[in-house]
């Protein structure tokens, strides 16, 4: 039982972890013949008849491919027979008895420095943000055929995976022949694969990846996401919006009436972070009506009003914090006390906050 | 005396003495679907969905339950409430022309 780690295998989660965000964000490779060998073995190892494998550049690539497929010859979605199949026989028992052979190896304390040192981080770069948004543009493209039913395996997804399995490789912990040949095809390019009973579409690496040091998609200076195919995403700080609305954000160039009149309160946000705060003095009779110093989470919470054109009645916003992030929200409101403000958004006049996160 | 509270980000859970009679119990652990990806999902515990006016749609009944969700956390990356039965409210926002469901 290995319980502690030496300052050599300290040092090489570092190597590891970045080896494994560049595998799967910004190398060029994509090696046809492995990757089709690849997904040939997954459907075998899955007693699945050998799929027709289509290599594609990018979520727009995709979408065209698929739809000139006749539907039918791409076969069923696959969740119920290849997806459960592929997982079952590949990902999940490779992880599965990885995952046995590290425990059971391994104490408490070295595992715990490796996740968070290797997969979490590796995890963080490339999972939540990139594969959450490859996976939105591609169920976007063809939702209608799609949905949420398509099967996956991917770079993006399991570099977490690859990057931990590597570790405890190279530490002499873990071995195993299917792990190695998993990873094998993840290192081969594969970024987001989608499986299908006829026919496996494999696309490769984005050309551009781009984030902000917290790890969330983020470009101020064109898209956050391009590939090959030429489809384009725009994300700051992690939300995305269409070219024209970026575009006006980073030269920000709207008024602040603009901005509280945007619907969406996440796009709202970031478009006010982005925003002169010298410009709020522009508006019309704007005054701060209420005033809370600490929310209970060393946050300030404000009502602003201010009036607009068309708009018989002044305009109210809460205007707070979200304990877990920091963030800073306007939430619209007809009152003028924070807390009166506060607990009308969810339509109760009085609560008692246990924990808010 | 007040009714108690959890918030997690737009979602609040109000504790409440029982569970309404005739819902149906949900197969799902999430509570709501964010519109980036983001689901509020709970580890342990039972969903029942059922609109009820404008803020409430559905009820928890929570054993050693907590709350999960990729940025609303605390520092142990979860949020543990007590158990109990908490009634699920959505936060929405006045506007001039009727109130809307806060999206994030």
């Amino acid at each position: 039982m290995l319980e502690k780690l030496t300052k050599k295998q300290i040092e090489l989660q570092k190597e590891v972890r970045d080896e494994w965000i560049d595998i799967a964000l910004h190398r060029n490779n994509f090696d046809k013949e492995e990757i089709e060998a690849g997904v040939k073995w997954m459907y075998y190892a899955s007693n699945l008849k050998e799929p027709k494998v289509v290599m594609v550049d990018g979520p727009k690539d995709f979408s065209k491919k698929f739809r000139a497929s006749v539907r039918a010859s791409v076969g069923d979605s696959v969740r119920a027979s290849v997806g459960a199949s592929v997982w079952a026989s590949v990902r999940a028992s490779v992880g599965a008895s990885v995952r046995a052979s590290v425990g059971a190896s391994v104490g408490a304390s070295v595992w715990a420095s490796v996740r968070a040192s290797v997969g979490a981080s590796v995890g963080a770069s490339v999972g939540a943000s990139v594969w959450a948004s490859v996976g939105d543009s591609v169920r976007a493209s063809v939702r209608a055929s799609v949905g949420d039913s398509v099967s996956w395996t991917s770079l993006c997804g399991d570099a977490e995976f690859g990057a931990y399995y590597e570790y405890y490789k190279k530490i002499n912990i873990v071995s195993n022949e299917k792990a190695d040949k998993y990873i094998g095809f993840l290192r081969s390019g594969a970024f987001y694969c989608m499986f299908f009973e006829k026919v496996a579409f494999v696309m490769r690496r984005p050309i551009t990846v781009k984030q902000n040091e917290r790890k969330q998609l983020h470009s101020t200076s064109g898209p956050a996401l391009e590939f090959k195919d030429g489809t384009k995403i725009y994300k700051l700080n992690g939300v995305e919006f269409d070219k024209k609305w970026w575009n006006k954000i980073v030269k920000d160039t709207m008024k602040p009436e603009t901005i509280f009149a945007i619907d969406n309160l996440e796009h709202r946000r970031i478009a006010y972070e982005f925003m002169d705060k010298s410009k709020m003095k522009s508006l019309k009779n704007y005054s701060v009506l209420d005033e809370v110093k600490d929310d209970g989470y060393g946050f300030p919470m404000k009502v602003v009003s201010f009036t607009v054109k068309n708009v018989n009645e002044p305009l109210k916003y809460l205007n707070c914090f979200c304990p877990s992030t920091g963030r800073e929200y306007f939430i619209g409101t007809s009152k003028d006390k924070c807390i009166e403000a506060k607990n009308a958004s969810f339509g109760l006049e009085d609560i008692e906050f246990v924990s808010e996160w | 005396m007040k009714q108690k509270a959890y918030r997690h980000g737009e979602i609040l859970l109000l504790k409440v003495s029982k569970l309404p009679k005739g819902l149906e119990l949900s197969k799902s652990k999430t509570i709501m679907t964010g519109s980036h990806g983001n689901n509020h999902d709970i580890d342990n515990g039972k969903l029942y969905f059922k609109n009820e006016g404008t803020f409430v749609f559905g009820y928890l009944v929570a054993k050693d339950t907590n709350l999960l969700h990729p940025e609303h956390k605390d520092e142990t990356g979860k949020a543990k409430i007590k158990d109990g039965v908490y009634q699920l409210l959505k936060q929405q926002e006045y506007t001039p022309n009727g109130l809307i469901p806060v999206i994030d």
